[in-house]
């Protein structure tokens, strides 16, 4: 008896202490359901493919051509352990890999600067990106314009790709899909260089240069690329993710930080329009609200004068029934809430050092476009779509925030505690719900069937802010509203971009 | 030691707080907690199964809560611990013993909301060695070395950073610890004091980042010192007791000035009276 309660006690240790591997899914390679030969008509975001040039590629039956050949053929002959590796990583897809990149590197820098001595605070400098606080601090919106602008430049270049790919029509193998660019390395190329625009640091520089030089190396290690179908890509990735980063500098991103003087003027602006309590920092010490001007940044897929028009109107005042009614569901939250509620809480919150509700919505669009087994082009086209109108979103949202100045519930009821971090930024309406619909309309759209579960996702994570205490009800609600119609402006392009 | 057939039981009651902790090894303060402080109540027994085995249970409720900020506290019963303790040695005044235990939450309360959070709702397995050595006037030195295995834990999201990368998972390695001890005493007939310094060092786990909220991946670790005396009361069976500790170094976890607790203890003998 004593030996059995021994022996099952000496099992369980080292059953608990052995097993600290952690449950993950493992990827399958991305085998396309189509090589979309006409992908290269589609409609770039900036520019044609004709903007860009490579040169002509040599003939298959060239001397130069077969000699690349058997050099690449010696290679992908004999693979390192460690190149092997490399290619089952990269083989679920690099659109997919790069989008996970993105996402490490903004978990990473989403950390809030810490309070200087004496109570003020710096911002980062991206010129001295490795200096407290570090460049960037890659916040939800910061982010949101980071994935578009990683997802326009890879939708871009592969653009340029396939139109050049079936131009020169080179190809070697039986594979249908021409070689000449190699899309593995124009998203390599692309994604890399806005990549370290966004990230100018010298960690991220080194995981990047590393990606880089694995990611453009792919087709050569899997058999169906020469060299000079990877020196083309160069080329063309980082000629169009040069324009995109012009693009990105002229944007209004650098002037979104604000000021107190500009903080003060918003909240003047939002009380003479008739709010009652302008919204206030609720850290300590207080702090600047997170990127106030974030809503004068250049939208994508409509002008200023629509995001004017689609701006939500104001929200109940502060001595209304309907704000009552609303305060008093959060209060109910902040003290009652149910070990579920603090499961979608949590499941959603994406807060300080993870990669962001935007984030969070690449992730369910990635494992949607791996289950559908799409193409490198029409994964990047989906992304470019989604993350364009989570953009947009994030303009429109804070434009709203700051617009309206609204407090949050616990800072009119301080005695509110919640289970999430309160964001530092006015209340009306719900970045989340914001997020969520733009991002759930644009994917109800590209995978029909999923549009229900979309859905309730996205209004699971509006509501998930009323959980946790700190957004009323009619902040997720007007969000919600408001997100599904900067979606469909997504969907309105996608619908004629000839990717359809 | 318990005598045989002898039931202690014992309620227990702590409190302490911390206005500075340890992110890594940076030890730092935090206006958006100030101070944050945990109370607990533990229900305790330990029962003489005969002279060389002991068996014990503890089940503590728990509440945090801070000082500052604007983030809800957290209370509840957290988990249950058994131990069986075997004298299986003794030479001389010196005396070996083995301890094994285990403990297991008992009810379904959030680990990923630190420093709020009442545990970090992972399972665990121990083994200790205690070496006790008797001296002349009534004073003891122990010596403890032990293990402690802890599963992995569940969380309610589905991925997080852990300082080098995303973890896509939602589950989290939970570190197991390496616990020592080494305490002096004086067992006189009605009092029992014993000074001690305590650590738990964690074999893995990763270091809060900067202006960061810990995770229960985090590598916590800890050295205590402190003050424990137990008074046999003149009531028959009954005994108080009062210590105090006080936390000299730690990583990834709050610096605790001042622990107070106390303990009423009760002994029940079940032996058949002639």
């Amino acid at each position: 008896m004593k030996l059995r309660i021994l022996s099952i006690f000496f099992i369980s240790f080292i059953a608990l202490s052995c097993s600290k591997e952690v449950e993950r899914t493992s990827l399958k390679p991305l085998v396309p359901t189509s090589n979309e030969p006409n992908a290269g008509n589609w409609k770039m975001y900036i520019g044609q493919p004709t903007d860009y040039t490579i040169p002509a590629p040599k003939e298959t039956s060239s001397a130069e051509y077969k000699a690349e050949l058997a050099d690449a053929q010696k290679i992908s002959a004999n693979l390192t352990a460690a190149q092997k590796s490399a290619l089952t990583y990269w083989q679920v897809g690099s659109v997919s890999r790069w989008n996970e990149i993105a996402r490490e590197l903004i978990a990473r820098y989403n950390l809030a600067p810490e309070p200087n001595d004496n109570g003020t605070y710096s911002a980062p400098n991206s010129a001295k990106p490795d200096t407290l606080p570090y460049f960037p601090f890659a916040n939800p919106p910061y982010a949101s314009r980071a994935y578009a602008l990683i997802s326009v430049a890879q939708y871009d270049a592969l653009v340029a790709t396939w139109a050049y790919k079936f131009k020169y029509n080179r190809k070697t193998d039986a594979d249908n899909l021409p070689d000449y660019p190699s899309e593995e390395a124009v998203i390599a190329a692309a994604s890399s260089r806005v990549l370290k625009f966004l990230f100018p640091g010298s960690y991220p520089t080194q995981l990047i240069d590393n990606k880089y030089e694995e990611g453009r190396q792919v087709g050569i290690w899997a058999g169906k690329n020469v060299k000079s179908d990877i020196d083309a890509a160069d080329i063309l990735g980082k000629a169009v993710a040069d324009k995109i980063i012009a693009y990105a500098k002229a944007d209004g991103t650098g002037t979104a930080g604000g000021s107190l003087v500009i903080q003060s003027q918003l909240a003047d602006a939002a009380v003479g329009r008739g709010l009652k309590t302008a919204w206030k920092s609720l850290d300590v010490p207080a702090r600047p609200g997170m990127l106030m001007k974030f809503g004068e940044v250049k939208t994508w897929n409509f002008d200023k004068a629509t995001r004017d028009a689609i701006r939500p109107a104001a929200p109940p005042a502060l001595d209304s029934d309907a704000f009552k009614k609303d305060l008093a569901e959060v209060k109910h939250y902040s003290e009652n809430i149910t070990r579920k509620q603090w499961s979608i809480v949590q499941f959603w919150a994406d807060g300080l050092g993870t990669s962001t509700p935007p984030g969070h919505w690449n992730q369910i669009a990635l494992d949607l476009l791996r289950d559908a087994s799409f193409s490198e082009i029409r994964m990047a086209r989906t992304l470019a779509l989604m993350n364009t109108a989570i953009h947009d979103a994030g303009v429109c949202c804070w434009d709203t925030k700051y617009y309206y100045f609204y407090p949050r519930p616990n800072q009119v009821d301080p005695s509110i505690k919640t289970a999430t971090g309160t964001p530092n930024f006015p209340s009306f309406t719900s970045g989340h719900a914001t997020f969520s619909a733009a991002a759930a309309t644009v994917l109800s759209y590209i995978f029909p069937n999923q549009q229900s579960s979309l859905e309730a996702m996205a209004k699971e994570a509006s509501e998930s802010r009323i959980y946790g205490a700190i957004h009323y009800r009619f902040d997720s609600e007007v969000g919600l509203a408001c997100g599904k119609k900067i979606g469909d402006y997504a969907v309105a392009r996608g619908k004629t971009d000839g990717g359809n | 030691m318990m005598a045989k057939k002898e039931l202690c039981l014992v309620l227990n009651y702590d409190k302490e707080s911390w206005n500075k902790y340890w992110e890594g090894d940076r030890l730092r303060e935090n206006q958006n907690i100030g101070t944050l402080t945990s109370r607990s109540a533990s229900f305790m027994a330990a029962y003489g199964v005969n002279e060389k085995l002991n068996v014990f249970a503890v089940l503590p409720y728990i509440e945090n809560e801070a000082s500052a900020g604007t983030m809800m506290g957290l209370k509840g019963v957290q988990d249950l611990s058994i131990a069986a303790k075997y004298k299986f040695y003794t030479y001389k005044k010196l005396r070996f013993y083995g301890v094994i235990g285990a403990s297991i939450p008992v009810t379904d309360y959030v680990p990923d909301f630190l420093p709020f959070s009442i545990g970090l709702h992972s399972k665990t397995a121990s083994a200790r060695l205690i070496i006790h050595q008797l001296l002349p006037y009534g004073f003891h030195i122990t010596a403890q070395g032990g293990y402690i295995a802890r599963s992995k834990t569940n969380v309610d999201r589905t991925n997080y950073y852990t300082g080098n990368e995303i973890e896509y998972s939602h589950e989290m390695a939970v570190p197991d610890q390496v616990s020592t001890s080494l305490r002096v005493g004086i067992n006189k007939k009605a009092v029992l004091a014993e000074a001690f310094i305590d650590n738990i060092t964690a074999t893995t786990g990763t270091d809060i980042r900067r202006y960061d909220m810990p995770l229960p991946a985090n590598k916590m670790d800890w050295t205590r010192i402190g003050l424990f005396v137990t008074w046999h009361t003149p009531i028959k069976h009954f005994s108080v007791n009062g210590h105090f500790s006080h936390v000299v170094a730690g990583r990834n976890v709050g610096k605790v000035e001042a622990s107070y607790g106390a303990q009423l203890q009760y002994i029940v003998d079940f032996k058949k009276k002639k």
